[in-house]
């Protein structure tokens, strides 16, 4: 039997060959079953604090959503911010939101996921979560 | 021997790794924003992509059937795996592995089962597919003419 020797051009050929099958079939199957993903992403965007400001500067006025928890909410957050674990209805209609967590707790990405897909819209994620939010104004206690 | 029964055990674990996402694309989504590693807009194909690319390459492997190209896929995908791992764990990321069904949270196991695959990928990759596979039966029957 002939010793077996790795053939680079064959295999990079097929490498290449299987990952736009793979793109592909990921596509079609996406079209298909009726965009189980977002073409666009789970949720519209992160958005900085600079950003944020940008934003407001133009007229932004959005709801922030804290989803640390309620013993984080009540020690302190942003001023004017919801509870989501403490709105059983789910927040404000009508209103761009900006959900937020900690920097670690990656929370804040799967409830944008959520409510983006209950229709809320636009739904951003605050990038660097509560630790960005310094030098800025933070409430304590319950909902506002 | 040995390294048919690696490829179709590597096969196995690819095949138990894609089956749970392709069931859920939108969670698998939702799983990789979490790494934070990829932009918004890189997560949709990347999700859509990489359940299938596993899939193929299972399949490939269990009929030794362009073997090179599949470990050599798989190896990249691996060390793709493990370093988002790492950093995540090195970030105290408190988050889903996305890996297989009913492996939950993100531990030190999961950099450690991506090192096993990549060491099994790049071994499929440097010694050939082994008994029972299409490539060798197609490099017989090419090589019987000359013989």
């Amino acid at each position: 039997m002939k010793p077996y020797r790795v053939q680079w051009n064959e295999a990079l050929l097929a490498a290449w060959s299987i990952l736009t099958l793979s793109i592909v079939t990921g596509l079609v199957q996406n079209e298909w079953q009726g965009r189980l993903v977002p073409p666009r992403g789970p949720f519209r965007a992160a958005l900085s604090v600079p950003g944020l400001d940008a934003g407001v500067a133009q007229g932004l006025d959005a709801c922030f959503l804290d989803v640390r928890g309620d013993l984080a909410y009540r020690q302190g957050h942003v001023a004017g911010a919801y509870n989501y674990d403490r709105l059983p209805d789910g927040p404000p209609r009508g209103r761009p939101l900006i959900v937020y967590c900690s920097s670690t707790c990656g929370r804040d990405q799967s409830i944008a996921v959520r409510l983006a897909g209950q229709g809320y819209s636009p739904v951003y994620v605050l990038r660097g979560g509560f630790e960005s939010w310094t030098h800025r104004p933070i409430r304590q206690g319950d909902q506002p | 021997m040995r390294y048919a029964l690696l490829r179709l055990l590597l096969a196995c674990a690819f095949l138990l790794a894609a089956l749970p996402k392709l069931n859920g694309l939108g969670q698998f989504a939702e799983a990789v924003t979490h790494y934070h590693l990829l932009p918004a807009g890189a997560v949709p194909l990347f999700a859509l992509t990489l359940p299938w690319l596993e899939l193929i390459c299972a399949c490939l492997l269990i009929l030794g059937f362009l073997t090179a190209g599949a470990s050599l896929l798989l190896a990249l995908a691996s060390v793709l795996f493990f370093l988002a791992t790492i950093y995540a764990l090195m970030m105290g990321l408190d988050i889903q592995c996305g890996c297989y069904r009913g492996v939950s949270n993100l531990n030190w196991l999961t950099p450690a089962w991506d090192l096993v695959c990549l060491a099994a990928s790049l071994v499929l990759f440097r010694c050939g597919p082994g008994l029972w596979a299409l490539d060798s039966f197609l490099e017989e029957q090419n090589v019987a003419p000359d013989a």
